[in-house]
């Protein structure tokens, strides 16, 4: 406990978790500030092509008359009936219909910071050599090894969940503010909180996956590209075709976006062809974890550390 | 006298592009416990290697290593706390203050920050032990590892150039340092190239060179040697052939005497030898070697 209780102060102290902390709620501020400022009610038209005539949905007002055939800038979509129907959507802050989309979205940024904070956290500990003066402490390398891979998989946790928090309260006083605020009950809070924590914990995994292989590769650029390569290679490579759709099925950062991003079932998608399902997901990233940890672990008691 | 520390036949061979490159090439040296051990040698010749080695750092060394009494690495877990050692550079997170840093590595030791201040004291870094590491000047960085390698209260004390970076006081103080830890009956073991620093701090030495001991014992019998060397001032241009068809080894003294290394309970046949051929000296005197002198001696590369 006491060296993985030092190890999670060596993290949090750490000049980059702040720093990427403080530019996160920055960029939430601004961003909620922007959307609930620039957020309208919605407004929807019918226009029946045969008579021109344009009528308010809602209220079924008729709010316009218009030469038949032309055809209205905006519109969007046929009612069945042959109306036309148009109008501007609802943008205002809604935390009850979007938060679970905007954590999804979150989620997905905060596993690419997880790589930077996991790879560097041991990077800078071999930039420096301060990895030599631990091991002159405790000489056990796996233990170092282990203790490090948990500080680092709670710190980015935390650090994750502390983000999806802030990104909820801020679009809580948004909706609050300027916005909507329906459905808000205990289910709501519930399946939220459950929705950042797995979030969080898949964060946490990321983390420590790019943390091993770079304690591997000594160099945080090592851990960083092996992950911010897999997302290229992931948008490249065709999963249906061969020989490398197959292989692209596995990557590890297939199986941390099955875990974050909710499978919609029946999704016309190429995707589908790869693992995408929350199970599916949890089962490829406990195989990577104990092949990149353990394999990390294996080399590293063997390794000569300067 | 039990051994600190026990190379034997140990071998450490690198990889490089140029092929493989032999660091250690069977090394054997036993360090007895207590007093203060020099490990000379020049750049490459492998005491930072044998230091690596003997605190784990360096994996797959082949022959063995023991530190008071144990297997290195198997056993390193239980000898740990009973070693302090300053390797290389002292490394530490440079935006943390040196005493962070400190109580961040006793923490996982079980070691509080009441001794974390004591060994700050010890070194002399109290006033500035609360500002951030990047800030110390390659000096306080030394004073640091030293009070890292202190915290533990160790038996045996590994320093690897322990005067790196210091100024003259910071060296008398390193030297006061190791005199006070082998009075308390700890043993320490420094390795450096200032042969003057080992000389003056020093009980025992080995020099090693290309990855080998090549001498090992007391200070005083590494001065003294097997030979010694006289000063010898002739007005004759024929004495330094003379001495040398004699068998003895001659130098030049820059001067105008001549350096003759001879064994001092044969050192009136040198005035007999000259006396035969006409030749009549007028001095004769012992010169004092120095570590250095014996250094470059046993290390020095045939032309």
């Amino acid at each position: 406990m006491t060296q993985l209780g030092a190890e999670l102060r060596r993290f949090f102290a750490r000049r980059i978790v702040r720093g990427v902390f403080l530019v996160a709620v920055l960029l939430i501020v601004l961003v909620v500030t922007i959307g609930t400022a620039k957020g309208h009610r919605g407004h929807e038209y019918a226009l029946d092509p045969a008579t021109g005539r344009v009528t308010d949905t809602q209220t079924g007002q008729v709010v316009a008359n218009k030469p038949s055939g032309e055809v209205p800038s905006g519109f969007s979509s046929s009612d069945g009936a042959g109306n036309i129907v148009f109008g501007q959507s609802d943008t205002r802050t809604n935390i009850g219909k979007d938060l679970a989309n905007v954590i999804e979205g979150t989620g997905i940024a905060l596993l690419f910071v997880a790589f930077a904070l996991g790879a560097s956290f041991v990077g800078a500990e071999f930039h420096v050599g301060s990895l030599t003066t631990q091991l002159l402490f405790e000489p056990r390398r796996w233990r170092v090894h282990l203790a490090k891979a948990v500080s680092v998989a709670l710190g980015a946790a935390a650090f994750a969940f502390a983000v999806l928090a802030l990104v909820a309260l801020a679009m809580y006083i948004g909706s609050e503010l300027s916005g909507v605020v329906q459905g808000l009950d205990g289910a709501f809070v519930a399946h939220r909180t459950a929705q950042a924590l797995r979030v969080a914990a898949t964060v946490g995994i990321g983390a420590t996956l790019a943390y091993s292989v770079t304690l591997v590769a000594k160099r945080s650029s090592a851990g960083m590209i092996a992950f911010f390569l897999q997302f290229v290679l992931l948008n490249l490579i065709n999963p249906v075709k061969k020989p490398f759709g197959p292989v692209s099925h596995y990557m590890p950062l297939r199986g941390l976006l099955a875990i974050v991003v909710k499978h919609t079932p029946g999704q016309e998608s190429v995707q589908e062809h790869a693992i995408h399902t929350l199970a599916g997901g949890v089962t490829l990233t406990a195989v990577w974890v104990v092949l990149i940890v353990g394999g990390a672990g294996i080399l590293f008691a063997r390794a000569e550390v300067r | 006298m039990a051994a600190a520390i026990e190379f034997e036949d140990v071998r450490v061979t690198y990889r490089t592009r140029r092929g493989r490159v032999p660091a250690l090439a069977g090394l054997d040296l036993s360090v007895p416990e207590g007093g203060v051990f020099g490990f000379l040698g020049a750049n490459g010749a492998g005491k930072t290697t044998a230091i690596r080695a003997a605190v784990g750092l360096l994996r797959g060394a082949r022959g063995r290593v023991r530190m008071l009494g144990h297997d290195v690495p198997r056993d390193l877990p239980s000898t740990i706390d009973r070693v302090g050692a300053l390797v290389e550079q002292p490394s530490f997170f440079p935006n943390f203050t040196g005493r962070r840093n400190l109580e961040l590595l006793g923490r996982a030791r079980g070691i509080g920050p009441k001794r974390v201040a004591a060994v700050l004291d010890q070194v002399g870094l109290r006033v500035r032990a609360d500002t951030r590491f990047a800030t110390y000047s390659l000096g306080m960085k030394q004073r640091l590892g030293i009070a890292a390698a202190l915290m533990k209260e160790p038996d045996l004390l590994i320093l690897d150039e322990p005067a790196n970076g210091l100024d003259p006081p910071g060296i008398l103080e390193v030297r006061r340092l190791m005199r006070s830890v082998a009075a308390e009956g700890r043993t320490m073991f420094v390795s450096s190239h200032i042969l003057s620093e080992v000389e003056h701090a020093c009980d025992r030495v080995a020099i090693v060179a290309h990855g080998k001991c090549i001498a090992s014992g007391r200070v005083s019998e590494l001065l003294q040697g097997t030979n010694a060397r006289f000063r010898v001032r002739v007005d004759d241009q024929r004495a330094r052939d003379v001495l040398t068809s004699g068998g003895w080894t001659v130098a030049a003294d820059p001067d105008g005497a001549l350096l003759v290394d001879v064994d001092p309970s044969r050192s009136h046949e040198v005035t007999s030898t000259l006396a035969g051929a006409g030749i009549y000296l007028s001095e004769l005197t012992p010169v004092a070697r120095s570590l250095e002198d014996v250094f470059l001696e046993l290390t020095e590369e045939p032309k």
